[in-house]
């Protein structure tokens, strides 16, 4: 008996300590316990307090980590790092990083700029054949080409499509109205897209959406099989809540989220790191990042990587994500 | 007043041993329907010539003379007849300091020798040295009515003290009988005090002080003709502590420090070092180690004896973080101001258990990793005196 009371109190100190705030260095930087790389960045970027954005591009054999900020000399640069953190692409001017995309080909798509997928190296400065589609908009890369979705006037429109050549292959281009159900069946507008990030592993993009008229977040799971079909025309006229998988969150209109295969995960003012289920809508994880000090976080679409980005200290942070 | 008298403090009390004889001599009581007849002498400076007394000693001496004389007439003695026909002789000695005076007064029976009452009296050397004189002389009349009231039944002297023995483990420690009287130093371990005639029963508040420990008061009871006591040790004063402490925040280490007392229990400087290993429970988590070490200095503000203190403090210190990267190791170096710091205690004889909260700030010097900005931590743990 008293063999198995010893054993309960070894038990539950553990998830005592753990949960207890005061058993946590205040000092301690978040995921301090789950750093695989780290660098700093000083001779890249310059003051990061002014705004820094990150994102993991993916194409399924390698995974970039986008970081676009100041650099010392106040000019806006977004920066490639590969998987070791070594800089693979350094470039003024690239705005939308965070509807940066992955083609049929593998490669990376960044405003018109085409980027290998295996080294990061510039492929092409304008990579639209045709006209460029109107920007913000992501690409999904489905067997019959790259498809570009973005949205207008609070319709999401899938096309055109491009082909391997990145000609226009269909010009093609089809409406699907963006469905605010569950939350509320009205108003039907005041969408934006806010960031496309695709999981090649499972061939399906997550695209966030954010609605200022009930100030709620979207994030609709669009596979490659419903872009093509929404591109072809399949589903012009209808709701795209009722053809996919979408969460809707309440949170800030500038929080960061990113589509993970574990989940949608939310970065919430109160520094916690929420993941909520696309299916469900259910949080199913959450870490308490704390407060403390300025940093930026980017998720790998895998699940599997977790980026920081010490913005006092311009220290960049690569760890295996906590969940 | 003057120095002359200074080094002379057990001199006063040779005279005390020469004037005393034994106790074992009958008293007799004066006759009833006459007064005792008293003959005063002195007052003597204690351990001073007459001719190195001062005009101005002159003059306390005749005050004195003069207040003893009126104090005991009032209390119906026949003072200052010619010394054949006197029963008792007064001896009246003084020792003056700088602003205190004690009076030592001696009563004994002019046939016989034996000392029937005495004692010791301290005031400052201003007015009230009138009450001073007024307390000794009524507690001479009560030790003489005494003393007469026994020996007319029992032909015995009241008993007073012969041999003062003083014994402690303190050696140098100087024990004194007021502020400026000086019984002795403990040397081998006892101090031989020199004659007072106290009476049995009477108590005895000594000081003692010896450097490097707290002085102490202690009252001793006049028990026996021939007394040892066991003086009670005195109480080092601390100049160095080792602490150990616990921080929860880094709840698994502990920390060790020295600190040097510049102001004994008052004001020091202490270096500390922090050892721990930072762990989170959960898959995955990577432990890591952290060395902090820190200089600071601090006092204590509140500081009762043998009781609670509160203190503050402030400094600066270095983290080392050696955190296990995958394939490395990453070492980073955060220095830090040590803003401040404000530490209970509670003092016991042999430790003193303390809570300590610091307020750190990290800046962005040096190559760590920790947050930049103000951060709280809390600690708990025990100080130790020692001796280096």
């Amino acid at each position: 008996m008293a063999t198995m009371k010893t054993l309960g109190v070894v038990l539950l100190l553990p998830l005592l300590l753990g949960a207890c705030d005061l058993f946590y260095d205040p000092a301690a930087p978040p995921f301090d316990d789950r750093i695989a790389l780290m660098r700093t960045v000083d001779d890249i970027f310059g003051d990061l307090h002014g705004g820094v954005e990150m994102t993991v591009l993916d194409n399924g054999s390698r995974h970039f980590l986008l970081v676009h900020g100041r650099d010392r000399h106040g000019e806006e640069r977004t920066v490639a790092f590969d998987s070791r953190l070594r800089v693979r692409m350094n470039r003024p001017h690239l705005w939308e990083i965070r509807n940066a995309y992955v083609d049929v080909n593998r490669n990376f798509v960044i405003d018109q700029t085409l980027f290998s997928g295996g080294d990061f190296s510039l492929l092409d400065d304008d990579v639209y054949s045709g006209a460029p589609p109107g920007f913000p908009a992501g690409g999904i890369a489905t067997a019959a080409g790259t498809v570009i979705a973005r949205v207008e006037n609070s319709v999401l429109r899938a096309g055109p499509r491009y082909a391997d050549d990145w000609s226009v292959s269909d010009n093609n281009e089809a409406d699907t109205n963006v469905h605010p159900d569950p939350v509320d069946p009205n108003p039907l507008d005041g969408f934006e897209m806010r960031a496309a990030q695709h999981d090649s592993g499972r061939n399906r993009s997550g695209l966030v959406l954010w609605n200022s008229a009930i100030s709620r977040m979207f994030v609709i799971e669009i596979s490659a099989q419903l872009a093509e079909e929404m591109q072809a025309g399949g589903h012009a006229g209808s709701y795209v809540t009722d053809e996919a998988p979408h969460l809707v969150l309440s949170a800030d209109q500038h929080s960061p989220l990113f589509y993970t295969r574990r989940g949608v995960v939310l970065l919430h003012d109160s520094g916690e790191h929420r993941v909520y289920d696309i299916g469900s809508g259910r949080r199913t994880a959450s870490y308490d990042a704390g407060r403390s000090g300025d940093f930026a976080f980017a998720y790998s679409p895998d699940g599997k990587w977790v980026y920081w980005l010490d913005l006092s200290r311009r220290t960049l942070y690569k760890g295996r994500t906590w969940w | 007043m003057s120095g002359s008298r200074g080094g002379g403090h057990g001199r006063w009390i040779a005279l005390l041993i020469f004037c005393a004889l034994t106790l074992l001599v009958p008293w007799r009581a004066a006759a009833q329907e006459q007064p005792l007849r008293i003959v005063v002498s002195g007052p003597h400076a204690a351990g001073v010539s007459g001719n190195a007394v001062g005009e101005a000693d002159r003059r306390l001496e005749t005050l004195l003379r003069q207040w003893i004389v009126n104090e005991l007439q009032t209390h119906g003695f026949a003072v200052n007849g010619a010394a054949a026909d006197a029963d008792l002789q007064l001896d009246v000695f003084y020792l003056a300091g700088a602003t205190r005076l004690t009076l030592v007064l001696s009563a004994t029976e002019v046939e016989s020798g034996g000392v029937v009452a005495g004692g010791s009296w301290t005031g400052t050397i201003d007015l009230a040295l009138v009450n001073v004189v007024r307390q000794a002389a009524d507690a001479m009349a009560g030790q003489i009515r005494a003393a007469s009231a026994v020996s007319r039944q029992h032909p015995q002297p009241p008993l007073v003290l012969q041999q003062l023995r003083l014994r402690s483990a303190d050696q140098g420690m100087a024990v004194y009988l007021s502020d400026e009287l000086q019984l002795g130093i403990i040397e081998d371990g006892v101090l031989h005090a020199p004659f007072i005639p106290l009476q049995l029963g009477t108590q005895l508040q000594l000081r003692k002080q010896l450097d490097g420990y707290h002085s102490d008061s202690e009252t001793i009871t006049i028990t026996a003709q021939y007394l040892d006591v066991e003086l009670a040790a005195l109480q080092p004063q601390i100049d160095w502590e080792i602490s150990l402490s616990w921080m929860p925040q880094r709840w698994a280490g502990a920390a060790v420090g020295l600190r040097r007392y510049l102001l004994p229990e008052r004001f020091y400087a202490q270096g500390t070092t922090q050892l721990s290993t930072r762990y989170r429970f959960a898959a995955g988590s990577r432990a890591s180690s952290v060395l902090d070490t820190r200089l600071s200095a601090g006092g204590y503000l509140v500081a009762l004896r043998n009781g609670f203190h509160l203190g503050a403090s402030s400094g600066a210190g270095v983290t080392l973080s050696l955190l296990g990267g995958e394939g490395t190791a990453y070492w980073f170096a955060d220095p830090y101001l040590n803003v401040f710091s404000v530490s209970a205690k509670w003092q016991f004889a042999r430790f003193a258990p303390f809570i300590q909260t610091d307020l750190v700030y990290y800046g962005e010097a040096g190559t760590g990793y920790l947050v930049r900005g103000t951060h709280e931590y809390v600690s708990a743990g025990v100080l130790l005196p020692w001796q280096p």
